[in-house]
């Protein structure tokens, strides 16, 4: 590999001419190709004096692509409407920040208890026991099948439906009630919600990649006689990680940016700040913009995580 | 120390072990050979409960595998019971298994620590002492897929060999090797018989079964064909199967 390469900068065995040599022996060869002659002997061929294929196209893509990008700058910076000194100014506001901190405090409420109770709902769902696979087949349809939005909408009005929580024995007496409407704050039903559906999510995904880990390695743990939660947490677990990791790291930047649906019910998260602002001086644009940065700065970084976490678990042979 | 009496086993409509009985004593090795799919694996599968059994009984030291007695009705056994008798047959397998996410020393002691109540510490210098045992010597900090398939099987003997198990079930643990890596692990399980170990080995090596084995039993469509000492199976066959299957060999 190494060897080739290095080969590959001389221009030809012997001395220097033989560039030369060669350049003028491709020129030849290629005016003479419509008659089919050239070489066609298989005698003196060597791939390591082989061009590149010749690629006319890339240049043309190149100079398109350019023109495009400067034009999209040009928009950005000469349009004063996005007005940069705006965004710049209320980028770190206070508000913006506390708005900041609830979205990412949200992201990762959701995303732990959502993988916690993924797992089970995954792990209930490849149980023998049938119930537990019913219920945790009903959960993963009713939870994927409803829009976020509704479910949202759904437990920010529950005291609609159940004005009183109660402590108690099943159908016989109660100990203590809560009223839901106190208890049930905008900022919890936010979290129920997103918790609830991204348990939906996960457990799919912890499913696939329990699935993805050979039977026999279980077998393997059995015939140790090593118990079943054991073998769970440090035989299929620590396996299904590369299959669970890509998804689950995709699913995190999505529910990063799913979570500014709380702004429909009033929780100050960053969208919801930044359109508390926007509302008093109606500076739309560059408050959407201040918006936009931190989502980008905040994908951008669970990305960049997301690869090295991948690059960790990637374990080499899965057999 | 291993009995099976009229064992029966069927995968839907196909009868996979056909009133099979064995018995194999203590401290003697059991060559199980015959063609593919005629039940060899199934056997050895229902010996450590990693398959039911339909009907019949398998005994290991003295305690029926997988069922109990309450009064007088056989029930199942818990599967934390099922799990405390699979830790006295250790049990090797033709694709090797190891744990491919950890390193060959935590492979041999993960089961010793879970289960032995082993401190990391010592778990570790007896699972060196294993390895060094079987030659993996130096080998403990590698992961399985750096090592050749005869270090894998040979790493998977010592991790099953780690529980000390009463007796160890080989299930053709050098099919999926080249001969040079063969001759290796068939050492390693030769030391194992001369030290005492009871042992049924599933084999398509007849020269090693030949010259292993206290008892050879050859099995054919779920049925044990024939059963007796090497000499007398592999050079004094009284079945026309078993004649057919040897000189095919």
């Amino acid at each position: 590999m190494v060897s080739l390469r290095t080969e590959h900068g001389h221009t030809g065995p012997g001395d220097g001419t033989g560039g030369e040599d060669r350049t003028s022996r491709a020129r030849k060869a290629r005016s003479e190709r419509p008659g089919g002659v050239g070489r066609t002997s298989v005698d003196g061929a060597d791939a390591a004096f082989a061009r590149p294929r010749p690629r006319p196209l890339r240049g043309v893509v190149a100079v398109a692509g350019l023109v495009l990008l400067a034009m999209a700058v040009n928009a950005l910076v000469t349009n004063d409407a996005f007005r940069w000194d705006v965004v710049a100014k209320y980028v770190t506001a206070d508000a913006v920040l506390a708005g900041l901190g609830t979205t990412l405090l949200l992201t990762a409420v959701a995303f732990s208890g959502g993988f916690v109770l993924g797992i089970a709902l995954a792990v209930m769902r490849l149980s023998r026991n049938p119930i537990l696979v019913t219920l945790s087949f009903g959960y993963t349809w009713l939870f994927r099948s409803v829009p976020m939005l509704v479910q949202l909408l759904f437990w920010y009005n529950i005291s609609l439906l159940y004005p009183k929580l109660s402590l108690g024995i099943p159908f016989g007496p109660r100990f203590t009630e809560f009223s839901t409407e106190r208890m049930i704050s905008s900022l919890t039903a936010a979290v129920i919600s997103l918790v609830l559906h991204e348990a939906g999510q996960l457990a799919e995904i912890v499913r696939a990649g329990i699935l993805s880990v050979s039977r026999d390695q279980t077998e393997a743990a059995e015939a140790l006689g090593l118990g079943g939660w054991r073998i769970f947490r440090r035989i299929v677990l620590p396996q299904a990680m590369p299959a669970i990791l890509p998804p689950a790291g995709s699913q995190i930047i999505g529910l990063l940016k799913g979570t500014s649906i709380v702004s429909v019910i009033a929780v100050q998260d960053l969208l919801y700040a930044t359109q508390l602002i926007y509302n008093r001086n109606y500076l739309v644009i560059p408050l959407l913009l201040v918006a936009t940065l931190w989502y980008l700065l905040l994908t951008t970084l669970l990305s960049v995580v997301q690869h090295f976490v991948e690059r960790r678990y990637a374990t080499g042979d899965r057999g | 120390m291993i009995e099976a009496v009229g064992v029966r086993k069927s995968f839907g409509a196909l009868t996979v072990l056909d009133d099979v009985s064995l018995s194999v004593a203590e401290s003697t090795v059991t060559c199980v050979i015959g063609p593919s799919g005629s039940g060899k694996s199934t056997l050895l599968r229902c010996v450590n409960r990693l398959e039911r059994i339909d009907a019949g009984r398998i005994v290991v030291d003295g305690e029926l595998v997988g069922h109990e007695w309450r009064g007088d009705r056989l029930y199942e056994r818990s599967r934390r019971d099922v799990a405390r008798q699979r830790t006295r047959t250790g049990m090797v397998f033709q694709n090797f298994r190891l744990f491919p996410h950890m390193t060959v020393l935590d492979n041999v002691t993960e089961a010793p620590r879970a289960l032995l109540g082993l401190k990391r510490a010592a778990a570790e210098e007896r699972a060196r002492d294993l390895l060094a045992r079987v030659g993996l010597a130096g080998k403990e900090t590698s992961r399985p897929h750096q090592l050749s398939g005869g270090e894998q099987q040979r790493a998977a003997i010592a991790r099953a060999l780690a529980m000390e198990p009463r007796a160890m079930l080989f299930d053709e643990p050098t099919s999926a090797l080249d001969p040079e890596l063969t001759r290796d692990v068939l050492t390693v399980i030769r030391e194992l018989a001369d030290g005492g170990m009871t042992m049924i080995v599933v084999t398509h090596e007849m020269r090693f079964a030949r010259e292993i084995a206290d008892q050879v039993v050859f099995m054919d469509n779920g049925r044990i064909v024939e059963t007796g000492p090497p000499q007398e199976v592999f050079d004094a066959p009284r079945n026309d199967r078993t004649v057919r299957f040897l000189t095919s060999n």
